[in-house]
């Protein structure tokens, strides 16, 4: 059961990390790519890291997220007044 | 003959070196044996008795490698140097303009700002007893703080009362890693009393939850001045052009 569960977990990160690399809308790559970060937590989590588990929830999913989007938030704007 | 045209000499040399590479790891990875009583993990596990923390990745990276989490400080120093260095131009010193800001927007996010830092400092208090420590509270500390910037565009902090707070943490650091050299003869040694008996307490692990409250005073500051200046960029800009 835990074992499919990884397997699960595993093909659904390569499945957004390929949704992340081959997206042409650059806010939805990032989103996409907050996924990754999301998966590799469930997997820290079922293979006993919890601390790696908590940085990663934390720094890969929540605040480089979140950096992201406000560096993509400030250039397109400036693209968008060029 | 016109294999040459199809694959240049350079992508065979490579395809060769990189499967040379692949082999090579695979044979190493086959000589792993499966012993589970003989690796460094649970040598730090044995050792856990002595520094009397509940959790043991606790007390590898505090005591066993802080050297590293040094190292780990500086870099995140070295950094929000550099951030500060890019984004903070001359344009600060423009006369603010006062943005539209929503009410509730306001209301909520203040509410919301101290259920997160209330989260953080527990993470970082437990660090020793529970997953987390100072970095991970830090940074949650610090998305509070982004929450309260994307509600409220007016809204600054304080800068010397930030850089402030992150010197000393770090000097403090420093100086309890000092007074570990003198003491006890190794960097971070640990001086304060940490009896096995009262493990899994609040107040346990002699400097340990000092250490992870430094950091964790350390990361929050420098992660707030980070998320301030990704996110006040554009208003500053907008403040000048106007």
């Amino acid at each position: 059961m835990i074992g499919l569960l990884i397997l699960f977990t595993f093909l659904a990160i390569i499945t957004v990390a390929l949704g992340a690399i081959l997206s042409k809308d650059i806010t939805q790559s990032v989103m996409l790519f907050m996924g990754v970060g999301l998966g590799s937590v469930v997997l820290f989590f079922i293979f006993q890291a919890p601390d790696v588990a908590l940085t990663e929830a934390v720094i890969g999913t929540g605040l480089s997220t979140a950096v992201f989007l406000l560096g993509i938030m400030h250039t397109s704007q400036e693209e968008m007044e060029s | 003959m016109n294999l040459k045209k199809v694959l240049p000499l350079k992508h065979i040399l490579l395809s060769i070196l990189s499967s040379a590479l692949l082999l090579s790891v695979l044979g190493l990875l086959m000589q792993v044996k499966t012993n589970l009583y003989k690796n460094v993990g649970d040598i730090f596990l044995n050792l856990n008795m002595q520094t009397a923390t509940a959790n043991a990745v606790t007390s590898v990276v505090t005591f066993f490698r802080g050297i590293d989490t040094v190292g780990e400080v500086t870099v995140l120093f070295l950094a929000t140097s550099g951030i500060a260095l890019m984004l903070s131009d001359t344009q600060r010193t423009c006369e603010k303009v006062v943005k539209q800001e929503s009410f509730i927007l306001n209301v909520g996010s203040r509410l919301l700002l101290s259920v997160i830092v209330l989260f953080g400092v527990y993470i970082i208090i437990h660090g020793h007893l529970s997953p987390g420590g100072g970095f991970q509270g830090g940074v949650v500390i610090a998305t509070a703080f982004l929450l309260l910037f994307l509600a409220n565009p007016n809204m600054s902090l304080s800068h010397s009362i930030l850089t402030l707070g992150e010197s000393l943490s770090g000097v403090a650091y420093v100086l309890v890693a000092l007074i570990g050299l003198f003491k006890m003869n190794i960097l971070l040694g640990n001086f304060l009393p940490h009896p096995i008996g009262e493990i899994g307490e609040l107040v346990s692990g002699g400097i340990i939850p000092v250490i992870y409250i430094l950091v964790g005073i350390k990361v929050g500051s420098e992660m707030s001045v980070i998320v301030e200046y990704f996110s006040k960029e554009d208003y500053y800009k907008e403040v000048c052009d106007a």
